[in-house]
């Protein structure tokens, strides 16, 4: 069956080191499986390009997609909309699996103001599109989003007080509007869960006030995953460290 | 009044823009000057930073901050940009009843960009603000406001507009097709019609010509184009951390603006370690040659190496830095507060 895997959290938590990893693992046993990194700025083509890929299939000529395309007021008009943009390459990502058997895709996100309006985008559309083929086909965008053995979001963050505050709003917004979503939550670069001695500790001002952090933010009754701290200066090893507490998330059925 | 100063913070996330602009928003409220903080990312981290309740479901303008009386607060929020901005009471329709307009301005719609340039200039010209600091969304995204500018400019532009004005002078009520001379544009109804239906496509037309009834207030911003290129109104923070920045991308964001505004952004090298770390070190207890002390010596040496590597890449390409140390974390007004010394030294 095919997955996509959607990895977000607040910036500088180390999505895509996370994303990166979890793609070499599954990879490893599912060779059919894809990183995509989610662009960085609405400018990037690859907005465009599933737009234009949707309108082939749907009038069916990609000569007439392509026209469209190069209109001036379809161009401003799809600029003006980046809503429209994101539900297009989510869109695209979901179609992808769908004609494609076994095909995984691991997202490498954006962070959670943006990845919370990309979810909400077909939503958000399906206010305004209410016949037509696109209409089923954002009732079948969404409900790809909540079906938990398909679709599967991980919410990124570190042990610090605005990035716990983050991860604890995107998933209260998200439950509100997607109330069956499968999301998971993971704890990156803990170092509490290093288990280090007090000593350790005590002789360095960084950690010491990067443990006070963590411990005050009381974390262990929220069902966070953890992935400790990787001491690793080069990104192979750190990937190795990281690697084995990924393996939760494969779930073969 | 003097006039009006912008500071903006962008940079890669979780370097601390939020937690910067914030805290120079509380260095001007000390100093009882009228600041206007506005936040572009969605994820409004300000809130938390400002003490508001999390659960807080008021968007907009915000001007009763418990502690800071001089400031106000903008959390982006589109429909209170239409009621408050765009909208006008000379316009011959409602603009808060356009349907598609409701639903492509609704939070999380991903209009947040573009509508932050017209908030940005809708305070810049009321005057009513000595500065006005703009936080950001992480990355590229903050490229994304400046593109604003173009996509306003080609969306109203006279060859699309006079197109639409054919479409109004000559459609009877119920037949939009047939009269509309455009051959393009009558063909792009017709594939929108079998895409999302006849409603949609009525709905649509009434939208885009309410919007471009709009035009002048629209192009009127593009005003803001220049302000936001003179380094005597206008100042960009780049922030930096020698934990999570990579000096290639750094530089990148560096050129990208310098290249859309023509000069260079200050840097801010936040969350700088080493001169800590190496003072730990100097501790005769980190000679100890045990595994889990070697292991963490290593670490944190790593760490100073990361940020020598950081430093010696990116100062000699800007002109202006601003090095703050990493910082002991209390609560979080004294933590904006401490930050006050290194505003003190710079000010704009």
């Amino acid at each position: 069956m095919s997955q996509i895997y959607f990895f977000t959290g607040k910036g500088g938590v180390g999505k895509s080191l996370l994303a990166e990893t979890f793609y070499d693992l599954l990879k490893t046993n599912h060779p059919k499986t894809i990183l995509f990194h989610w662009p960085d700025s609405e400018s990037d083509p690859s907005y465009t390009d599933a737009i234009l890929q949707y309108l082939s299939i749907k009038l069916h000529s990609s000569w007439i997609a392509q026209g469209l395309g190069k209109t001036d007021f379809f161009k401003s008009l799809i600029n003006m909309l980046p809503g429209l943009k994101y539900l297009s390459l989510i869109g695209k990502l979901i179609m992808d699996t769908k004609n494609n058997s076994h095909l995984n895709i691991v997202i490498d996100g954006p962070s959670s103001g943006h990845a919370l309006s990309i979810l909400q985008s077909p939503i958000t559309f399906s206010k305004m599109f209410l016949a037509g083929s696109l209409k089923n086909d954002l009732a079948e965008i969404q409900s790809f989003l909540i079906d938990s053995l398909k679709f599967k979001l991980i919410n990124v963050s570190l042990p610090t007080r605005l990035s716990i505050e983050e991860s604890r709003e995107t998933l209260e917004t998200l439950n509100k509007n997607f109330p069956e979503l499968n999301a998971i939550k993971i704890l990156n670069q803990s170092i509490l869960s290093l288990n280090l001695s007090t000593n350790i500790i005590s002789h360095s001002f960084l950690l010491k006030s990067k443990m006070e952090e963590e411990t005050n933010l009381n974390l262990a009754s929220k069902q966070h995953h953890t992935v400790p701290l990787s001491l690793q200066e080069n990104v192979a090893n750190r990937k190795k460290d990281i690697s084995p507490f990924l393996k939760f998330l494969i779930n073969d059925s | 009044m003097k006039k009006t100063k912008i500071s903006f913070f962008f940079g890669p996330g979780g370097v601390g823009k939020s937690s910067l602009s914030a805290s120079l928003a509380s260095f001007y409220q000390d100093k009882e000057i009228k600041t206007l903080i506005i936040s572009i990312d969605p994820s409004l981290r300000l809130k938390q930073l400002f003490s508001l309740p999390s659960t807080l479901q008021e968007f907009g303008l915000i001007n009763n901050i418990q502690s800071y009386p001089h400031l106000d607060l903008f959390l982006m929020d589109g429909a209170w940009v239409v009621k408050n901005i765009i909208n006008s009471k000379d316009l011959p329709f409602n603009i808060e009843k356009l349907k598609l307009l409701n639903v492509i301005t609704q939070r999380l719609g991903g209009l947040n960009e573009i509508l932050a340039y017209l908030t940005l200039y809708h305070f810049y010209q009321s005057n009513k603000y000595e500065r006005i600091i703009i936080d950001t969304a992480p990355g590229g995204h903050f490229l994304d406001f400046f593109q604003s500018v173009n996509r306003i400019e080609s969306f109203f532009e006279e060859k699309l507009i006079k197109i639409f004005d054919r479409v109004i002078s000559k459609n009877s009520k119920n037949n939009f097709f047939s009269k509309i001379i455009d051959h393009s544009m009558h063909k792009l109804f017709h594939y929108l019609e079998v895409l999302a239906g006849n409603t949609f496509v009525v709905d649509f037309i009434e939208s885009i010509m309410a919007v471009y009834g709009l035009k002048d207030q629209f192009r009127k911003t593009l005003e803001l184009n220049a302000i936001l290129k003179n380094p005597e109104i206008t100042q960009y923070y780049l922030v930096a951390t020698p934990e999570r920045s990579n000096e290639k991308y750094i530089i990148g964001l560096q050129n990208e603006i310098q290249s859309r505004v023509g000069f260079s952004p200050t840097l801010i090298l936040n969350q700088s370690a080493t001169n800590l770390i190496n003072k730990d070190l100097q501790d005769s207890y980190w000679q100890q040659n045990q595994d889990d002390i070697t292991r963490w010596k290593n670490y944190l040496a790593q760490l100073t190496k990361r940020e020598i590597a950081l430093t010696a890449a990116l100062f000699p390409n800007f002109k202006q830095i601003i090095q703050i140390p990493l910082l002991p974390i209390s609560n979080i007004e004294t933590t904006l507060r401490s930050f006050h010394p290194y505003w003190g030294q710079h000010e704009f």
